[in-house]
């Protein structure tokens, strides 16, 4: 029996990345899983990192206060939400206000939404809410002032729920993962220069790989960090110590 | 299933009583091989100390203590720094060594001294900071000074020794109900007004430190080195 088992979790960008090695460790440890991606169906993943397998797949633009208020995973005790689903964007367009707006929408608006949505079944659950953040939630990155503000903000986020839910049973945590191996970061870890300058940067000497971060994502929603809440866990191999 | 610490070598000071104990136990539970540190002749003086460790006297204080646990031990996967103290007066300047020495030199000696082992297992160290490692308790610099000198002791190790593949990290417990916390939790109003600040309206367990110090230095925390984690019920919020 596993430890989640008779539990239910919720992971956004679940299909693919951080969210889906933490998907797939609650699904091993028993826990019914739900995870949400913008593709419309899970076939739409083949060929990605993602493996969706006993996973139960909804569609979500989580950017979308509409489609968040219509989502519906037929929940009433929900033991963890995991908020993984993130964009960014390159080349300068996070200085376009449209696009600065549209990505603080993902990245910060639609996770309080999902928290308020979820509040009630969380509190049922005494669960956890588990946001994952980045190191930019602590410093600038000089091409994404959305996708850093979005983190920033994600971070404070965190502890003011932590202060506002914790009288319900609900905690709330924050981990923020230095450069992990996923698709959002392809145009990092693809480019052979660019990949060995940043393992030059980091202590531990590699860049993070999805399961990194999710270990740490499973120990925060788990009993062993019960009276862990508004706090945020640095995975970085060391890059901000 | 074998748990990743079976057979382990672990190495807890001040493992007698409170969160030193409780890490101590947890890891007893999972096959681990435990040396303990304590400041009275024998393990037995203790209340309920944890069965099955190796118990070595020592005053951590003394140079000479450390280089004597450092020659007991023949392999260390993991070492956890928690032993420490405060005093009831903090403003007199030898109080304040010695609590200096026993809180953050001690720690630095050790993980010195014992960083070879660490090397040759790519094992870890947990120090035992607190709330103190981040804010001020004006009635105990020297615990302060301490807790706030393992938080930067904590990163320097972290980046010196990542190439060795030796991760160092921080706890930093709020209230938990030790010993040390004791005055407080018997005092009604003192304990009221406590409360009050912590979003979870309630006292921490040794083994809720344990649980996450034991995650620390497990491979599911194999990326995580130089940082600190707070347990405090989300005190550290307000």
């Amino acid at each position: 029996m596993g430890a989640f088992a008779g539990k239910t979790v919720l992971v956004t960008g679940g299909s693919t990345g951080i969210g889906n090695a933490a998907a797939r460790l609650f699904l091993a440890a028993g826990a019914r899983v739900i995870v949400t991606g913008t593709r419309a169906a899970p076939a739409d993943y083949a060929g990605t990192d993602g493996d969706l397998t006993g996973l139960e797949y909804h569609q979500l633009d989580q950017g979308d206060l509409a489609a968040v208020a219509a989502f519906d995973p037929k929940v009433e005790r929900l033991d963890a939400l995991v908020v993984s689903g993130a964009k960014v964007a390159y080349k300068r367009a996070e200085f376009i206000p449209e696009i600065f707006a549209d990505v603080l929408a993902t990245n910060l608006t639609g996770p309080m939404a999902l928290a308020m949505k979820f509040r009630s079944a969380l509190a049922a659950a005494r669960g956890s809410i588990i946001f994952v953040g980045s190191v930019a939630s602590f410093k600038g990155t000089i091409g994404q002032p959305a996708y850093s503000a979005s983190k920033g903000g994600l971070l404070t986020l965190t502890r003011t729920l932590g202060q506002a839910l914790g009288g319900e049973g609900i905690r709330v945590n924050l981990v923020a993962p230095g450069l992990v191996r996923s698709k959002m970061t392809a145009i990092t870890w693809e480019h052979p220069e660019r990949l060995s300058a940043t393992e030059r940067a980091v202590p531990l000497g590699r860049i993070g790989e999805p399961v990194d971060i999710a270990d740490p994502i499973y120990f925060l929603a788990s009993d062993a960090a019960r009276y862990v809440t508004g706090t945020s866990l640095v995975i970085d191999g060391g890059l901000s110590a | 299933m074998t748990s990743w610490a079976h057979g382990r070598s672990v190495l807890v000071t001040g493992g007698t009583q409170g969160i030193g104990k409780a890490v101590a136990e947890q890891f007893l539970a999972l096959g681990a091989r435990v040396t303990i540190t304590g400041t009275r002749t024998r393990v037995e003086c203790y209340d309920e100390p944890p069965e099955g460790v190796t118990y070595l006297q020592a005053d951590l204080t003394w140079p000479e203590a450390r280089a004597e646990i450092a020659a007991h031990i023949d392999a260390l996967d993991v070492l956890v720094n928690n032993a420490g103290r405060g005093s009831a007066n903090e403003y007199d300047q030898e109080e304040f060594e010695h609590v200096i020495d026993t809180n953050l030199n001690a720690a630095m000696d050790l993980s010195v001294r014992l960083h070879p082992l660490l090397k040759a297992t790519k094992g870890s160290i947990v120090n035992v900071g607190s709330l103190a490692s981040f804010l001020a308790l004006k009635e105990t610099p020297a615990y302060t000074a301490s807790k706030a000198g393992l938080l930067g002791l904590t990163r320097a190790l972290g980046d010196k020794w990542a190439p060795d593949g030796v991760r160092v990290n921080l706890v930093a417990p709020g209230f938990i109900a030790t010993r040390m916390t004791e005055g407080a939790r018997t005092n009604p109003e003192r304990e009221k007004k406590l409360m009050r600040a912590i979003p979870m309206h309630r006292w921490g367990e040794p083994d809720e430190v344990a649980s996450a110090i034991l995650f620390l230095a497990s491979p599911a925390a194999s990326y995580i080195t130089g940082q600190s984690l707070a347990i405090d019920g989300g005190l550290l919020l307000r």
